[in-house]
C-alpha cells in the first residue's frame, strides 16, 4: 500500500496556489505527523489526498493507480478521511453516525445489515465510546464528537487514514487514548497521516514527520531527523527549543519542544 | 395505519350506507369474494367516487410528506419543504398555464413538473449567490423570493384568464381539493406519484450519508452531485404530480416529517417510511374532515393550513433541535 502525491498543486479558484509541485509518499505501517502553521495548507493537502478536492495539477496515486481514474466509492474503500469538525443538521445518534461509515461497502439500494451493525459496534468498542452509542451526536462535547468520527472511519475499514487534527478538542487523557489508538492502527498495517499543532505528538507517537511551510514540504523523515530546532523554528516562524528529560522509571530519554520567544523576553529562562 | 384511515374514509360520505354493507361490498370484489346483492348506486358511490378520491388523498399525502422529508435531508435543513423551496408555487404556475391553455391532464402534469423543477433549481441557485453565508436561513429566504415571484406569475395568469370559465377553475384548484378527482385523471397521476415514492423508499438510507455534509459524503464514497440531483428530481416529480391533481396543499410537507422525526428519530431508514405512512393517513383524515365538516366542501388546502400552522408553532415551542 503506497499513497503518493507527485508534483501536486492546488488553488481555490483563481487565488494563488495553496501548495505547488508538492511531492510526498506514505507506506503501510507509517504514521506521519503533518506539522505547520495555521493556513499553511495542511487541511487542503489532506482533502486532495482523500480525493475530496481535485488537484489543479499533478496526481495522487494509490499503489500506482491515479486517484482521478478511480470512482469515489473505490477511493472510499481505500482512504478514510476524518474532518476537523462535523456539523449535522439532524440529531443523529452516535450509532447512526458510525454506521454511515459503512456506506462505501453497501449497494446503492441497501441499508446496513446485521454484519454492518456488528462492524460499527466493534469500532465504537475500539474507540471506547460504546457507552454512549445511543446518545445524540449534537449533544456531545467537541472531544466526544471527535471520537465518534474516528469510530466512523474505523467502520469504513480503509487501509489509509487521513485525520485532520484529531486531537484538537481532546483533553490530556483522550489525546493519549487517541494517539495510542492511531499508533496501534498503523502498526496493524495501515498508513496514516495526521495533522496536529503539537510537535510533541510526533516525538512520542509517530514514526514519520513532515514539516509544511507556505505550501511546501520543508522536510520529511524520521522524527529524530526532522524535529530539529532549526527546522521547527523555520516552519513555525518563532524560536523553538528542544528539551529532553529522562523518564524517572525506565531512564529512557524523552524529547519535547516548546516555543521560547515569550519566555526569553520575560527573562524566565 | 393508512389502511385503517382508507377504510374509515370509505364509510364517510353523502350517500348513506352502513359500514358492514360497504365492507361486504369490498369483499365481494376480491378474487375470493363471496357474492351478494348491492344497489348499483352504492357501487358507483364507492368505486367511482369515494375510492378514487380516498386513494388520491392517500397518495398525495404520501408524496408531499416523503418529498418534504427528502428535501430536508438533501438540503440538510429541517426548515425546508416543497412549499418553502418554491416547488409548489412553481408547479402551480405550470399547471395554471396548462389549464389556461386547456390541455389534457397529462399536459397539466408535465407543465407542473417542469416549472416545479425550475423553481427548486432557481431557489438553490439564488441561495448559492450568498456563498459566504450558506446557512439554513439563506435557502429559506431564497425559497421565499422564488416562491413569491412564481405566485405573482400565477396571479397574472388568474387575471388574464376567462372570468366565467377558466378563472374559477384555476382558483378552485389552487385552494387544493380532492373533490374533482375522477378515475380518468388518475391514470397518469398514480404512477407519477408511486414511482418516486418507491424509488425514494429504496435509496432512503443513503440520505443519511448526504446529510453528513458535502465533503464528508464525498469522503464516504458518494457521488454527491449525482445523488442529490436524483433525489431532487424524484421529490419534485412526486410533489408536482400531487400539485397537478389536487392543487396546492400546504404545510403537510413541512409538518409531517417533523412529527415523524419526533416519533422515530432522524435516521432516514425509519424516517422515510414513517413520513409516508403518517402523511398518507393525515391527508385521508383531513379530506374526511373537508367533506364532512360542513354541508358544502371545505378546500383541504385551507384545512391543512388551519391545522398545520398552529401545530408547527407548537412543535417550535417544544424546542425541536436544529442547529
Amino acid at each position: 500500500m503506497i499513497l503518493e502525491i507527485r508534483d501536486g498543486s492546488y488553488s481555490y479558484g483563481k487565488n494563488p496556489p495553496v501548495f505547488k509541485k508538492l511531492n510526498m509518499e506514505l507506506k503501510e505501517t507509517q504514521f506521519l505527523c503533518l506539522l505547520g502553521q495555521n493556513g499553511c495548507g495542511k487541511t487542503t493537502l489532506l482533502k486532495c489526498l482523500a480525493g475530496i478536492l481535485p488537484l489543479s495539477a499533478g496526481e495522487v496515486r494509490i499503489n500506482g493507480k491515479n486517484l482521478s481514474a478511480m470512482s469515489r466509492r473505490e477511493i472510499a474503500l481505500t482512504i478514510g478521511y476524518v474532518p476537523q469538525e462535523q456539523e449535522t443538521a439532524f440529531p443523529f445518534t452516535v450509532k447512526e453516525m458510525v454506521l454511515v461509515g459503512r456506506a462505501p461497502s453497501l449497494g446503492f439500494f441497501s441499508s446496513p445489515s446485521a454484519k454492518d451493525i456488528a462492524i460499527a459496534e466493534e469500532a465504537l468498542e475500539r474507540v471506547g465510546i460504546s457507552k454512549f452509542k445511543d446518545k445524540r451526536f449534537t449533544e456531545l462535547s467537541g472531544g466526544e464528537r471527535q471520537l465518534v468520527l474516528i469510530a466512523r472511519v474505523l467502520a469504513q475499514q480503509a487501509q489509509i487514514l487521513l485525520l485532520d487534527e484529531p486531537t484538537s478538542h481532546l483533553d490530556f487523557k483522550n489525546q493519549v487514548v487517541i494517539l495510542r489508538l492511531i499508533k496501534d492502527l498503523a502498526q496493524e498495517g495501515r498508513a496514516i497521516i495526521m495533522t496536529t499543532h503539537n510537535p510533541n505528538h510526533a516525538f512520542i507517537y509517530s514514526n514519520r514527520v513532515a514539516l509544511m511551510h507556505q505550501g511546501k514540504i520543508l522536510t520529511l523523515g524520521n522524527p529524530a531527523e526532522v524535529l530539529l530546532e532549526s527546522n521547527l523554528s523555520q516552519a513555525y516562524g518563532v524560536n523553538v527549543r528542544l528539551y529532553s528529560a529522562c523518564h524517572p522509571d525506565s531512564g529512557q530519554e524523552i524529547k519535547f519542544c516548546a516555543p521560547v520567544e515569550e519566555m526569553e523576553k520575560e527573562g524566565v529562562s | 395505519m393508512p389502511v385503517f384511515a382508507v377504510l374509515l374514509s370509505l364509510f364517510i360520505g353523502k350517500y348513506n350506507a352502513d359500514p358492514m354493507t360497504i365492507l361486504s361490498l369490498l369483499f365481494s370484489k376480491m378474487p375470493f369474494g363471496f357474492g351478494g346483492e348491492f344497489s348499483p348506486n352504492l357501487e358507483t358511490a364507492i368505486f367511482q367516487v369515494r375510492l378514487p378520491r380516498v386513494l388520491t388523498a392517500l397518495l398525495v399525502g404520501m408524496s408531499l410528506s416523503v418529498s418534504g422529508a427528502v428535501f430536508q435531508g438533501v438540503f440538510r435543513n429541517p426548515l425546508v419543504s416543497d412549499h418553502i423551496l418554491g416547488v409548489s408555487n412553481g408547479a402551480s404556475l405550470g399547471a395554471a398555464a396548462a389549464i389556461l391553455l386547456g390541455t389534457s391532464m397529462a399536459g397539466v402534469q408535465l407543465a407542473a413538473f417542469f416549472t416545479g423543477l425550475l423553481a427548486v433549481g432557481l431557489t438553490y441557485s439564488v441561495s448559492r449567490i450568498y456563498k459566504t453565508s450558506s446557512t439554513p436561513l439563506t435557502l429559506v429566504l431564497s425559497g421565499i423570493i422564488v416562491g413569491g415571484f412564481f405566485s405573482a406569475l400565477v396571479s397574472l395568469m388568474k387575471s388574464v384568464a376567462d372570468p366565467y370559465d377558466k378563472m374559477p377553475a384555476i382558483v378552485f384548484w389552487l385552494m387544493g381539493s380532492f373533490a374533482k378527482i375522477s378515475s380518468v385523471d388518475l391514470k397518469y397521476a398514480v404512477p407519477a406519484m408511486c414511482i418516486p415514492i418507491i424509488a425514494l423508499w429504496l435509496v432512503r438510507w443513503r440520505i443519511n450519508v448526504l446529510a453528513m455534509g458535502e465533503e464528508d459524503a464525498r469522503a464516504l464514497g458518494m457521488n454527491t452531485e449525482q445523488f442529490r440531483l436524483v433525489l431532487i428530481v424524484l421529490s419534485t416529480i412526486a410533489t408536482s404530480s400531487a400539485v397537478a391533481v389536487s392543487g396546492v396543499i400546504g404545510w403537510v410537507g413541512l409538518v409531517i416529517p417533523h412529527v415523524a422525526r419526533i416519533l422515530v428519530g432522524p435516521d432516514h431508514k425509519y424516517l422515510i417510511p414513517a413520513s409516508i405512512s403518517l402523511g398518507g393517513t393525515y391527508m385521508v383524515l383531513m379530506d374526511d374532515l373537508a367533506r364532512s365538516l360542513a354541508t358544502a366542501e371545505i378546500s383541504i388546502g385551507i384545512l391543512t393550513a388551519i391545522i398545520g400552522a398552529p401545530f408547527f408553532a407548537y412543535l417550535l415551542r417544544k424546542g425541536t433541535n436544529w442547529s
